[in-house]
């Protein structure tokens, strides 16, 4: 097991090397640096100005070279300055990322909980009415513009009955507390639970109908196990597996945000705070933001796998048994 | 195959998506409707302003955005500003410098050139918000950061060029001596000072992590930061900006104990917001887009009162000059002939954005002159100019030349921008009928503008818009000099490549002559613009603001000085309070 991680721990810190200098490589790519939009905002910048300020935000370097500043300095504890906040970076980030896993975390579980019970009861009777009508719940959720059910949303719950604030993160000037905070998440994390929900039924569902026509749940069932035990004990844990993996592949979202919901709410959390740092070359947000998503994402894909070991006896960690 | 009835768990999943969307259709059954609430306008001290954009940085000299300065007006003053009849005046000093009055002089610099000394002096009463008089020691600490190459300061051309020196007289009086002959002399709009008792340390300690450092970003709520009517209460960064009065404000008390400026990006979450209630105001400097703006007037308009103020925002296409087509006049003025921007501006827009016939604003009204050339809608006068250059119609209807070579232009702008997308639509329709293939290709701004536009990388037209003060002189669009390269390090704003050495004799010209003696040159301008057409005018686009009945004094100014440098004049109530 250990020598697993130690493996796996290893191959992590490879990708997030790699995926720092794929990020890097990107958006240093990218048109346009901050200083050609200053050039555009203020023509009188002449071009020893744009030399200056090219040197000042360190953009006249090259790509490698800034790769390697921010490398050595990301390693001693110093991840920079945010360019638009003005801020160091885990100032700005660490906020976004609690607000993020505020909302995103619950929204995970609600979405996963309903999706074990929607998925496993669908498949119970395949095509009959209730399998149909979560069905259809499921498509419209996946079909939704999650834009647009926000829109609703706000319309019918601030708007209309309102019981809800339309956005934000909080009364202004509050305490930034859970309960006053509350009322204020009602409404994102019904959205994103809507829009994530039925695609996590549809694999339970699937997974779940190809365990219940295998031959030890007819042999169970026929050694006289109970159906409900036959369901929730044997077939879920085999029909588990694969939704395992989507769910290790979701984690990752966790920290990324999910833009369009906190644009649509004014949710400040990563995904906006992402956007934005690409969008504006705030270089130091942005690499340490998307390599803390691909770190949780390697994350989410350790846990699936050490999940698979629990819910497979067949599976061990680095070999499989035969 | 039977029918059953709908369940009742059934009808209660679906009752939710039929009441949204039938309040979706039928608009808010709980708009804010201010007006059936009289009595509770009169008590109300809270005013909650929504704008689409949060600022990042709130140091006054650092990044400038237009959402930042909207905030920071409410906070603190400049020396000078236009006003709402776009005159100069005093804020933060007690008179404009004079020559007439002599607190303004004409002077010989030692090499020889002419310039200008202008002395102001620091209104008696200005007191920074933790009770420090606002003196000449921050008017000096301010040029001090201005002028240093690493404080990032952004308006560095005015510290370390415009400016060549600063020198104080006592505690309120300085003289600017300015490093040539100005006709502004008078006017130091964008010199923000800075509190020296506060921020020194921090640009003292490394003038290169200043703008890291500044207590704007790093203790934002620090009242002696502040000098305006309200001070920073709160920040939730990206969310909300709460403002509270100022007690050492030496100006008229506020009409509101406390501001709130949310953002909300998304502009349709933003009109929700105000149908909710969640948001009283939508600033026009920030808030929606004109066709929003309108479709939520035509909506709501009994609930909410919409002001549209037509700006100096130039809504226009460069043309990319060194494509012979386009260099040939002629096309350019078929071009203009061919389209009709009344009906567009009445169609799109329902006339709230004038259609723009020059580059100078009619608003401007010191220097604009209506002695140029108009190009009405005319398609025979478009056709006609087409085939004179030698543009005859093919058999798919776009016009060929003698080559056999198509009439086809590529048109760009900034994705996303619902309303320069559909005036391009229109455009493209318009221009076809005249026998011209529009391509359109658009990109997001920052690749717009930090690239194509900036190393003029379009190939034919770039539709946008320029943002000016009133009076500004055109040097950087119009100026042979100013056309951007990789020799110039790609600075200047004649992205087109216009070349007329009658028009940068105008500009050099007008950059020297003051007042009455400019008028000439100013309707000289005008006319060399509107027959050269470096660029097709479309529009002068215009700000929508939603303001709720009970809101009073707000008055939109048109120019880049937002209306909330008069925020202390807002006040809720049927009347517009007695100074």
């Amino acid at each position: 097991m250990l020598r697993f991680l130690a493996s796996r721990l290893i191959q992590g810190l490879g990708v997030l090397l790699a995926m720092s200098v794929v990020v890097h490589a990107l958006m240093g790519l990218m048109p346009g640096d901050p200083v050609d939009l200053m050039i555009a905002a203020n023509p009188e910048l002449t071009p020893a100005d744009a030399t200056r300020l090219r040197a000042l935000h360190g953009l006249d370097q090259p790509i490698w070279e800034r790769w390697a500043n921010w490398l050595a300095a990301a390693l001693s504890g110093d991840l920079g300055y945010s360019r638009l906040f003005a801020r160091p970076v885990p100032e700005v980030l660490l906020p976004r990322l609690a607000n993020t896993l505020l909302l995103l975390v619950p929204a995970f579980v609600i979405s996963a909980a309903a999706a074990l019970v929607l998925g496993v009861r669908a498949a119970m009777r395949p095509n009959g009415p209730a399998d149909a009508g979560i069905g259809l719940l499921c498509f419209a959720g996946i079909s939704i513009p999650s834009f647009w059910l926000a829109l609703m949303l706000i319309m019918l719950f601030s708007v209309g009955l309102g019981w809800l604030p339309a956005g934000g993160m909080g009364p202004p000037g509050g305490d930034g507390s859970f309960a006053a905070r509350l009322p204020y998440l009602a409404l994102p994390l019904a959205c994103l639970v809507v829009v994530s929900v039925g695609g996590y039924t549809r694999y339970v569902r699937a997974g779940m109908i190809e365990q219940l026509r295998q031959d030890y749940v007819r042999t169970a069932q026929a050694k006289g196990a109970s159906r409900r035990r036959t369901v929730w004990r044997h077939a879920l844990r085999n029909a588990l597996v694969p939704v395992v993996t989507i769910l290790g592949l979701e984690f990752g979202s966790l920290v990324s945000g999910a833009l369009v919901v906190e644009t649509m709410f004014a949710w400040q959390g990563m995904g906006k705070l992402i956007y934005d740092s690409v969008m504006g070359n705030d270089y130091n947000v942005a690499l340490v933001a998307l390599l803390l998503a691909t770190a949780v994402t390697l994350a989410g894909n350790l846990l699936a796998d050490i999940g698979y070991v629990a819910l497979d006896p067949r599976v061990t960690l680095g070999t499989v048994r035969t | 195959m039977t029918r059953r009835p709908l369940r009742p768990t059934a009808a209660l999943r679906i009752a939710p998506w039929v009441l949204a969307a039938a309040v979706a259709a039928q608009g808010p059954a709980r708009a804010q409707d201010p007006a059936q609430e009289p009595a509770q306008d009169q008590a109300r001290d809270e005013l909650v302003i929504g704008i689409h954009q949060f600022p990042g940085t709130l140091h006054p000299g650092i990044e400038p955005m237009l959402t930042k300065s909207y905030v920071l007006e409410m906070m603190r003053r400049p020396f000078t500003t236009f006003d709402h009849d776009w005159k100069l005046v005093c804020m933060l000093c007690t008179e404009l410098p004079s020559i007439e009055k002599g607190t303004a002089r004409e002077v010989v610099r030692p090499d020889g050139t002419p310039a200008v000394d202008a002395t102001f002096t620091i209104r008696p009463d200005a007191t920074w918000g933790d009770g420090t008089p606002v003196t000449t020691r921050d008017v000096l600490f301010t040029w001090e950061v201005g002028r240093h190459p690493d404080a990032g300061i952004t308006n560095y051309d005015l510290f370390a060029r415009d400016i060549a020196d600063i020198t104080a007289h006592d505690e309120r009086s300085f003289t600017v001596h300015w490093a040539r002959r100005v006709c502004e002399y008078d006017a130091i709009n964008d010199l923000r000072v800075l509190p020296e008792h506060l921020e020194r340390e921090a640009f003292e300690r490394d003038p290169a992590q200043y703008r890291n450092r500044t207590l704007y970003d790093a203790d934002p709520t620090n009242p002696g930061l502040w000098f305006g009517p309200y001070r920073l209460a709160a920040i939730e960064r990206g969310s909300n900006l709460v403002l509270e009065r100022n007690p050492t404000w030496w100006g008229r008390e506020p009409g509101f104990e406390r501001i709130v400026v949310r953002a909300v990006e998304n502009t349709a979450a933003l009109e929700a917001n105000l149908l909710s209630g969640d948001v009283d105001y939508i600033a026009g400097e920030a808030g929606l887009p004109i066709d929003q703006a309108i479709a939520f007037e035509r909506r709501h308009g009994d609930a909410f009162t919409v002001l549209y103020q037509p700006g100096l925002f130039y809504e226009h296409i460069d043309l990319n000059l060194d494509d012979p087509v386009l260099a040939d006049a002629r096309v350019r003025k078929a071009l203009l002939h061919a389209i009709d921007r009344e009906a567009l501006s009445l169609q799109l827009f329902g006339g709230r954005q004038p259609v723009a016939h020059n580059t100078v604003n009619p608003l401007d009204e010191e220097v604009y002159s209506p002695d140029h050339a108009r190009y009405a809608h005319d398609p025979a006068r478009a056709a006609a100019l087409l085939e004179e250059a030698g543009w005859t119609p093919g058999p798919d209807g776009i016009r060929r030349n003698a080559a056999g070579e198509r009439l086809s232009f590529v048109l760009m702008t900034t994705a996303g921008n619902r309303n320069r997308e559909l005036v391009q639509q229109v455009l493209q329709s318009q221009w076809r009928e005249a026998g011209v293939e529009i391509r359109i290709e658009n990109q997001p701004a920052r690749v717009f503008f930090g690239e194509t536009l900036s190393r003029r990388q379009f190939e034919d037209m770039a539709m946008f818009a320029w943002i000016s003060s009133p009076g500004n002189i055109p040097r950087t669009t119009l100026h042979s000099t100013s056309i951007p390269d990789a020799a110039n390090g790609w600075s200047g704003q004649n992205h087109g490549g216009y070349r007329s050495a009658g028009m940068d004799r105008v500009l050099d010209a007008l950059e020297v002559t003051c007042g009455e003696e400019a008028k000439p040159l100013w309707a000289e301008l005008q006319r060399l613009y509107a027959e050269d057409l470096p660029a097709l005018p479309l529009l002068y686009r215009a700000d929508a603001y939603i303001l709720p009945p009970w809101l009073q004094g707000i008055r939109p100014t048109g120019h880049q000085y937002s209306s909330a440098l008069w925020v202390e004049e807002w006040h809720a109530g049927e009347k517009p309070a007695a100074e």
